[in-house]
């Protein structure tokens, strides 16, 4: 997936929220358990964004460089869209409800 | 104890670790004895009763709150506990969602049940009620088509029924199993027997309120027979789970029951032993005080002679589905409906004989043994 696309929660999502994570099930057959740094990264496509943002996003918050940042994101971006949970707005709705 | 009392079983099976989980969160909660942590296969044992239980939620409440001394492991654990129950939850609120949505198409009217309609309306936060299957509430005349959906879509049912149209007309429901494991209950009324077949299954569709699931607004019972339910449910088990139990807390703690509606109701249904007993069993299997009216109504509540020999046929030590069956017929209102039960029971198809008890001569003996006192 190009980093300039845009990407955002779909909009059929079943979830729940523990104190430390989120247990989100969408098109896949297995609910993932989203702890830590990928509960940060999934929800920071609550509205469309760009994978590259995230990756900004990340290496500020943890004090990382880009680069070191951009191997721990992608992959989680990655299985997020494998699991149908982040998909581009065309195919998802951007609000989740529970 | 007597052995014949179900609130005093229920209550001596939950050990006091379990009651402290329970009763989380809740006024006059009780706390662990001592400040230290459960030994390693205590708390293996605790763990597995807290998933039997449904409670996993409450679990790492408790240990967070300080009511029950843990160790980082063990706090792990149970955190780990929580998470594989709720990744069952959206599983089974997935299925939920598509069934709704199917049955709406379909127009067939329709109300979610039990476990995610409460978790969703009546406690704080979803995640502090756990499921184990999807439990549905159809009319009578919708109770064939909407089973008859699910068995397409690759599900089973389990039980036969005696002829033609009786489930529809007088059984609770029936259980579909679905090819991915998972149990949906299609109800037609709360509960079989002689409670299910005295309320009023019109008055279950009077109001509803909705849920939102992944997207889809899926109707629930209002909150009179939400709790109407819950009540039901906990007082005519045998061994009603402690989330149950759970579930007619949260709702009474809301302020928002209406106590004049659920004792009108339930006097209507001729049903108010079971909410009586379904309170009682709660405050007492939780160790807690219940709020106010109907907590003081439930204990000075006398049982009705019907009620009285409907609540034996449960949750006592002499109860069956067979006693169940049998006393259905003083809960049926109109002597043309009593003959299609009795009908229906004595004479049943060919099918369920062979399924059940063999032969028509085996399944009258079985009949006149239910009518003898003291006869199981």
């Amino acid at each position: 997936m190009s980093d300039s696309v845009r990407l955002v929660k779909a909009g059929r999502t079943f979830y729940r929220k523990t104190s430390d994570a989120t247990v989100a099930l969408c098109t896949s057959n297995e609910p993932m358990v989203l702890r830590g740094s990928a509960r940060i990264v999934y929800d920071a496509f609550e509205s469309p964004t760009r994978p590259d943002d995230v990756i900004d996003l990340v290496a500020a918050a943890f004090d990382m460089s880009s680069g070191e940042a951009r191997a721990a994101v992608e992959p989680i971006v990655e299985e997020l869209v494998a699991a149908g949970l982040i998909g581009p707005p065309s195919s998802t709705t951007a609000e989740i409800t529970s | 104890m007597s052995v014949a009392d179900p609130t005093a079983l229920r209550s001596a099976l939950v050990t006091p670790t379990l009651r402290v989980v329970a009763a989380q969160g809740l006024e006059g909660a009780p706390v662990a004895e001592g400040s230290s942590p459960l030994g390693a296969r205590a708390f293996l044992e605790l763990i597995g009763r807290v998933a039997a239980e449904r409670i996993p939620y409450h679990l790492v409440a408790a240990i967070e709150s300080g009511a029950l001394p843990a160790t980082d492991e063990q706090y792990e654990e149970a955190k780990r506990c929580h998470e594989s129950a709720l990744a069952v939850d959206v599983c089974l609120e997935r299925v939920l969602a598509g069934i709704s949505e199917r049955l709406t198409a379909a127009g067939i009217d329709h109300r979610a049940l039990k476990g995610m309609a409460v978790a969703h309306s009546d406690y704080d936060d979803p995640a502090m009620r756990s499921s184990g299957d999807v439990d549905l509430l159809v009319e009578g005349k919708h109770l064939d088509a909407a089973v008859e959906m699910l068995v397409t879509d690759g599900g089973r049912t389990l039980f036969l029924e005696p002829r033609p149209g009786f489930r529809a007309r007088f059984e609770k429901g029936v259980c579909v199993e679905r090819e991915d494991g998972f149990e949906v209950d299609v109800h037609r009324v709360f509960c079989s027997g002689p409670f299910g077949l005295s309320l009023v299954a019109d008055d279950l569709f009077d109001d509803h309120a909705e849920v939102v699931l992944g997207g889809t607004a899926v109707p629930v019972l209002g909150r009179t027979q939400r709790f109407l339910h819950v009540c039901y449910h906990a007082a005519l088990s045998k061994r009603p789970r402690l989330s149950s139990l759970r579930d007619i807390a949260e709702i009474d703690r809301s302020g928002r029951l209406n106590a004049d509606e659920v004792l009108e109701t339930s006097r209507r249904w001729r049903g108010q032993a079971a909410v009586a007993r379904g309170l009682r069993v709660t405050s007492e299997t939780l160790g807690v005080e219940l709020d106010g009216t109907l907590r003081r109504w439930a204990d000075s509540y006398e049982p009705t002679r019907f009620e009285a020999a409907a609540l034996r046929a449960y949750a006592s030590e002499e109860g069956s589905y067979a006693r169940q069956a049998a006393l259905g017929l003083w809960a049926i209102r109109s002597w043309r409906d009593r003959a299609a039960y009795a009908r229906a029971l004595l004479l049943p198809s060919h099918e369920y004989l062979r399924a059940r008890e063999g032969s028509l001569s085996m399944r009258w003996r079985h009949a006149i043994n239910l009518g003898r006192p003291g006869r199981r």
